[in-house]
């Protein structure tokens, strides 16, 4: 009774106005945002989509961060290995020292200086950790490569904190170096300990390029990610196949499939035609 | 855990930086090892991809089958960008290829680029049939 009653007329007009300022407050909001999609309400698709590409986006950063982490920590021991390497070729340096040197007082001063060096040694890959990871105290660094956690790459550590236990395995100074065979063992225990830290150093160093291969294609994924979720427009088949033709025909002229051309024909595939 | 691959005769493959030919009879091969192994049935040729996805899974092959990957990884996402622009709804295929080439699978980043050629047929062939309804459709949103 206290209901005010309209006519038809009045009612379509009324939901036509209220239609209006609904698309005017949604167009507001996207020219506020810059984006074609705000709320699932608007297009459900597209919504959910762009918001998967911005958490997408987010996980990535976060392996991104463990990826740059990564690169540190084996560049930290990569450092460690060059500066141990200078350690053993000083050591080595000594060890002919003793070998010309004919008194045993000379002798027993560079033992001295040897047993400190290799002391030394021990306490550089100490200090080769990054972030809590020493791959020279046979900490093992695990890199996580995609977000699904399925793929990661683990680089072993080694052990080269006590430099007169396996792998190095250089023994100190014994007898004072006063006999020749004494300093004879010592180098021979110096140059396989060399040719330990070349071949750590490469294992390493493939490490490290795989994960900035890796690294690199992470960064270009999330920056794609975001203007994705920016760019994202009305997700209709038809639209979509309509573009599709469009970019077809575009890309036949343009200069990444002329360089996809250049690069296929440096490739292996050039022996395939 | 090898890989058996049998050939007909005549059939070619790569193997690696090879091209491999088999003679006038049916062969059987088993092969071990990490070398990019890729068959004449799945192998796209420059001439070959001339839609937008399939230059796609041209760019993921020549990643697979070279020796520094990196050197592709730009072409890859200029690619990328404009197939994501002109249709966004092939996102999640973008995604599948990309987490596979991220993970070090060029293998089965391929597969997965064989399944956008796919989805983008459909798309082309969607287009294809009823352009003129859409037009109608697009301008009502448009004037809105």
């Amino acid at each position: 009774m206290s209901d005010i009653v309209l006519s038809a007329g009045v009612r379509s007009n009324l939901l036509q106005l209220q239609q209006t300022s609904d698309l005017i407050s949604q167009t507001q909001n996207r020219l506020a945002t810059g984006k074609k999609v705000n709320s699932a309400l608007d297009n459900a698709i597209n919504f959910f989509t762009a918001q998967g590409l911005d958490t997408r986006a987010n996980n990535l950063s976060g392996l991104l961060d463990a990826m740059s982490n990564g690169v540190s920590t084996i560049q930290a021991a990569n450092n460690g290995i060059s500066a141990i390497t200078k350690l053993v070729q000083a050591a080595q340096a000594l060890v002919s020292q003793a070998q010309q040197a004919n008194n045993t007082v000379t002798q027993a001063a560079l033992a001295t200086q040897f047993n400190t060096l290799l002391t030394q040694i021990g306490q550089l890959a100490g200090d080769a950790g990054f972030n809590g990871v020493n791959l020279l105290a046979n900490n093992a660094l695990t890199i996580t490569l995609d977000d699904s956690g399925n793929s990661s790459i683990v680089v072993a550590g080694v052990s080269y904190t006590n430099a007169q236990a396996s792998p190095l395995s250089i023994a100190n100074a014994t007898n004072n170096w006063a006999s020749a065979s004494d300093i004879t063992t010592a180098s021979t225990a110096l140059s396989a300990a060399l040719t330990n830290l070349q071949s750590e150093s490469q294992t390493l160093s493939s490490s490290l390029s795989t994960v900035q291969i890796r690294e690199d294609f992470t960064k270009s994924m999330i920056n794609t990610l975001k203007s994705g979720s920016d760019n994202l427009t009305l997700a209709d088949t038809n639209e979509e196949g309509a573009n599709l033709l469009a970019l077809q025909t575009r890309q036949q002229l343009s200069s990444t499939a002329l360089s996809l051309a250049a690069q296929a024909d440096q490739n292996v595939l050039r022996l395939f035609r | 855990m090898g890989l058996k691959v049998e050939l007909k005769p005549g059939e070619r493959f790569i193997l690696g930086e090879c091209l491999v030919t088999n003679g006038d009879q049916r062969t059987r091969l088993l092969i071990e090892g990490q070398t990019p192994i890729l068959r004449e049935k799945d192998i796209m040729t420059p001439e070959q991809a001339d839609t937008p996805a399939k230059r796609i899974y041209l760019c993921v092959q020549i990643m697979y089958t070279s020796r520094d990957q990196r050197l592709h990884h730009e072409t890859y996402f200029a690619l990328m960008r404009e197939l994501v622009q002109a249709a966004p709804s092939s996102w999640s295929y973008m995604q599948d290829i990309s987490n596979h080439i991220m993970a070090g699978h060029m293998y089965k980043a391929l597969k997965s680029a064989k399944s956008l050629i796919a989805y983008e047929k459909e798309l082309l062939d969607n287009a294809k049939r009823n352009t003129s309804v859409q037009r109608g459709s697009e301008q009502d949103r448009e004037s809105a």
